[in-house]
């Protein structure tokens, strides 16, 4: 069975997270819900695999996480960039930037 | 992932899971609000949100898994699971234990007396100050130092303190209760600073007491102080008789101190007569200790410069005479050194050994349990966590066997440290220490992991699921067997290569005692009799008296065929002497001629049945008054009158006080004086009338019929003199197996490893087999019902067996040339290649792994095909 299209590239994650985390603090269903929105459908993120990868980024020292309300007063967890996972998400659009460039490169070889 | 966060959630283990549970309700109570806003109904949203979602239980297991929690949750549910399996199948367990505590427990063993010996150090204050000094001259090895260079040496060094000299001594203790000769040493009063030891009891020897007539002090150790003393601290001050002369206690040294030469009583050096001004007797054993800041190389190079000046002011110095100091440990431990690192070779091929079995039985368990893995596999247990099972297994065996292994050299060490094993290591002392524990853990950790790693790969790679797998039976594949027949091949080759080892020393040993001795050791009594320097002076006429008498006495008792003297026994080794040849220019006055010399009583050669070549025996008129006489044997007729008769030639003898001449009367054949392995070397024999010393050894021929003559004989040399000890009563069978203790030692444990090896080996062909006819059972009954005789169930069977066999062979052969050159130092009489052991061990080897190949062979024509069938 051939996997949705829309599945998150696989390493990509963690650069998304970081990314969306990068305006301000968010919990993890506003985390799947901005990715979604902003790559208007095209990127989904697996919530099975996205928990499991905000506890490791949270390990890392990457995020921080505290308890908070959302706007309709329900209780959620937030994540947010800590001064590490900022340069972490630097190295890593730098590093996907390269990739890409390197990929269209090849792609536009004839 | 950071340890402290780790470790933070490891102490909010409860928190952690409180807040992932929170967090996901308030994600799928998002998403299906979302939802229903967005036109679902309620029950659909919520479901809709939990598909999304997946499998929420693996998902907290995976975010678990990244936390310390899960993953210790996981290795106490592995090794739960472990203890499990491994108690559902005892058999292997206690076997697989069994061959790894073997393993462990000599390696152990070996490395704890390694530890002791060469690698801790010595149990001494600052011990790595302290050095042996000796002297070094052309063309000889290290030899003792003199005591006149012993005395300029610690006079004059800048570099070195407490510089002490010692040598062997003999002390017969007379103090009321039953005479006794223990080992003793004569040492100078630094001997006790320069190692930095306190006494346990009184004091240690002064400056004062090294000279002449202050000397009248002893030291005893703890244990002859237990033993003869009753541990009683009145001990100390007490007078007692030590080779007839009154000395005093002073002092007991502390328990298990019992150095130099494993002695138990400590005298002060005295320089009297000739020693004090010889420079070219090199008797004395010196212990020095580095002063502060300076290193062995300054020390080297300063004594260099005292070297030179003593030879610069002296004469009768042995030409190229320099001092040379080393690291005391390692001096010490020289000789041990080789046997150490091939019995710890020899001990890691054993280990090894051990691991490929039990290597080869995971393998095999691995192959049975394929169906387990097969359904955890499909459960969606990853690989990797087939992998961490089955080395939490097989590090769970490790560890096992690592504790059992470190009780089995808890009970070895316990042999080290009784006689003979006691004295090789000394008063470095073997124990079990935190380095030792470490080696033994660190042992069993790679144990465990060598032994499972190939065996885990393997199984969880083979544990692809198939449905006829599920159902039908395990088979295992051919990379399997392939890696079992590898493992075969090694073990066979390793054991090999220890067997040859084993096989080389005990060849060497067989030389040893098949050497011709020279004389008829058979039905002789040998016993010393140290005559005291104040009662009998050496070459006193009282002295010459009192063994006149004594052998007298001896011939008449019952039972005793004929008696004789010798100052030192054959096979003891003893002293030697410069010569020069009378009537023969001087070849080099600097390096003349060596012989030994042994003072004998004329019934000496008849005691001992050495035959008379040429000219005649000494007689009873070979007295003081009478022209000097000597006897020379063989090998010095033949080094030094190879053309000649040398009956009638003229000898002097010039390292014993001044130089005295004598006549060749006759020829004996050649004896081995020295050590049984050593070559016979040129030799002169005087008679004890015309010169003698305080060392006599008497050695009775008994009447084989006769009985109980042993008092008889006491009391008639206590007859002459009732106070005189008696020591050392030995056969020449004992006397042998004195001097080769250390061969005998080297060979038993290289010989009991081996053996290890052979049995460790045969199992694991044993094993392979027995498995491969197992698996085959269907195969052969099918086989069995065709009509097929046993004969050609067997030869397959044993086939691959003999195979694996010689392809082991093969190998070993290889790898043991090219080791067994580190034994050279060790063999006598063979090279390390001697073919005859090599074609005896292979024929051994093939021996055996047929006798392990037997029983599984056996057991294939045995097969009932009706059995066989029904398997299916």
């Amino acid at each position: 069975m051939a996997k949705a299209q829309n599945e998150v590239l696989q390493g990509t994650l963690a650069l998304l997270v970081l990314k969306s985390l990068a305006r301000g603090p968010m919990h993890g269903y506003g985390i799947t819900l901005h990715i979604q929105l902003v790559s208007k459908d095209v990127l989904r993120v697996e919530e099975g695999s996205l928990y499991p990868a905000l506890h490791r980024m949270e390990q890392d020292g990457w995020i921080s996480a505290e308890w908070g309300t959302t706007e309709n007063n329900r209780h959620a967890r937030y994540y947010q960039l800590t001064a590490r996972g900022r340069k972490q998400l630097a190295d890593e659009e730098k590093n996907w930037a390269r990739l890409t460039q390197a990929v269209a490169q090849v792609l536009q070889f004839v | 992932m950071s340890l402290f966060a780790r470790l933070k959630a490891m102490i909010h283990r409860d928190r952690l899971d409180r807040d992932l549970d929170q967090e996901l309700r308030s994600h799928l109570e998002m998403r299906a609000a979302d939802n229903v806003a967005a036109g679902m109904a309620p029950t659909e949203a919520r479901y809709d949100a939990q598909r999304r979602f997946g499998n929420t239980t693996l998902m907290k297991e995976d975010t678990r898994a990244t936390d310390i929690i899960g993953w210790l949750d996981t290795a106490a549910c592995d090794l739960r699971y472990a203890l499990r399996t491994l108690r559902r199948s005892p058999g292997f367990t206690v076997i697989a234990i069994l061959t790894l505590a073997l393993g462990i427990g000599a390696n152990t063993t070996i490395f704890s007396v390694i530890n002791a010996v060469l690698l801790r150090p010595l149990p001494y204050p600052n011990a790595k100050q302290l050095v042996r000094v000796e002297e070094r001259h052309e063309g000889w090895t290290a030899t003792g130092i003199s005591y006149a260079n012993f005395l300029d040496l610690k006079n004059n060094s800048q570099s070195l303190s407490d510089v002490s000299a010692m040598r062997w001594w003999t002390a017969n203790i007379a103090d009321g209760g039953e005479p006794e000769s223990v080992q003793s040493a004569l040492v100078s009063a630094e001997y006790f600073s320069a190692l930095g030891i306190q006494p346990f009891l009184g004091r240690v020897f002064t400056a004062e007491e090294d000279q002449s007539g202050k000397d009248n002090v002893i030291l005893i150790a703890h244990g002859l102080w237990q033993r003869r003393y009753g541990s009683n601290p009145q001990a100390v001050g007490r007078k007692i008789k030590v080779n007839d002369e009154l000395r005093t206690i002073v002092g007991v040294m502390p328990p298990g101190f019992r150095e130099p030469f494993h002695c138990e009583i400590w005298a002060p050096l005295v320089a009297n007569g000739e020693l004090a001004t010889n420079r070219r007797s090199h008797l004395l054993f010196s212990v020095a200790r580095l002063k502060p800041g300076i290193s062995l190389n300054q020390a080297n190079a300063e004594m260099q410069l005292v070297s030179n000046r003593i030879q610069a002011q002296n004469s009768g110095i042995d030409p190229g005479f320099t001092f040379s100091a080393a690291d005391f440990q390692e001096r010490s431990a020289a000789p041990l050194r080789t046997p150490l690192l091939v019995l710890f070779c020899a001990a890691g091929c054993v280990l090894l050994i051990a691991c490929t079995n039990l290597a080869s039985l995971l393998l095999a368990r691995g192959a049975a349990r394929n169906k387990e893995f097969a359904i955890r596999v499909s459960l969606g247990a990853p690989r990797s966590r087939l992998v961490r099972q089955l080395l939490t297994e097989s590090l769970l065996l490790g560890g096992l066997g690592g504790a059992v292994g470190f009780i089995l050299a808890f009970w070895c060490l316990a042999l080290v440290k009784e006689p003979p094993l006691n004295e090789l290591v000394g008063y470095a002392g073997v124990s079990l220490d935190m380095r030792v524990l470490l080696f033994s853990v660190g042992v069993s950790l790679v144990t465990g992991i060598l032994c499972g790693l190939v065996p885990a790969f393997h199984s969880a790679r083979g544990s692809t699921i198939t449905a006829a797998q599920l159902h039908g039976r395990a088979t295992a594949g051919i990379r399997n067997v392939r890696l079992r027949s590898f493992f075969v091949v090694s073990e066979v080759a390793l054991a090999f290569v220890l067997l040859v080892g084993a096989g080389l020393l005990i060849h060497s040993f067989g030389a040893i005692l098949r050497q011709p001795l020279g004389f008829n050791p058979d039905n002789v009594l040998t016993m010393q009799l140290f005559l005291s320097e104040a009662r009998y002076p050496s070459d006193s006429p009282q002295a010459k008296q009192y063994l006149h008498r004594v052998l007298e006495k001896l011939e008449s008792v019952r039972g005793v065929q004929s008696v004789g003297m010798i100052d030192a026994l054959p096979l003891t080794g003893g002293a030697s002497t410069d010569i020069e040849i009378v009537g023969r220019p001087i070849p080099d006055p600097n390096n003349e001629p060596e012989v030994d010399i042994r003072i004998v009583s004329p019934g000496f050669f008849r005691t001992l049945e050495i035959p008379l070549r040429a000219g005649r025996w000494f007689t009873e008129r070979d007295t003081s008054e009478a022209p000097r006489v000597m006897i020379i044997n063989e090998t010095m007729a033949r080094q030094f009158w190879p053309n000649e008769n040398p009956i009638g030639r003229r000898v002097t003898m010039k390292d014993w006080g001044p130089p005295l001449t004598g006549e060749i009367i006759g020829i004996a054949a050649d004896v081995r004086l020295d050590s049984p392995a050593a070559p016979i070397a040129p030799a002169l024999y005087w008679p004890y009338p015309q010169f003698l010393n305080p060392f006599s050894s008497i050695i009775v021929r008994l009447d084989p019929q006769a009985r109980l003559v042993l008092p008889d004989i006491k009391s008639a040399i206590w007859s002459v003199d009732k106070e005189q000890s008696i020591a050392s009563i030995q056969t020449f069978d004992d006397i042998l197996a004195d001097t080769l203790t250390t061969r005998r030692i080297n060979m038993s444990i290289l010989a009991t490893l081996a053996a290890l090896a052979l049995l460790l080996a045969s199992l694991g062909i044993y094993g392979v087999l027995a498995n491969s006819v197992a698996q085959r059972t269907q195969e052969i009954g099918v086989r069995l019902a065709l009509g097929a005789r046993p004969g050609q169930v067997l030869a397959p069977v044993v086939g691959q067996g003999f195979r694996l066999t010689m392809i082991g062979l093969a190998l070993g052969f290889a790898v043991a040339l090219a080791v067994s050159r580190l034994l050279t130092g060790l063999l006598f009489g063979i090279k390390a290649t001697d073919p005859l052991t090599f074609l005896a061990v292979a024929a051994l080897l093939t021996l055996v792994s047929l006798a392990a190949c037997y029983i599984p062979a056996r057991r294939a024509t045995r097969v009932d095909p009706i059995v066989a069938l029904r398997y299916e």
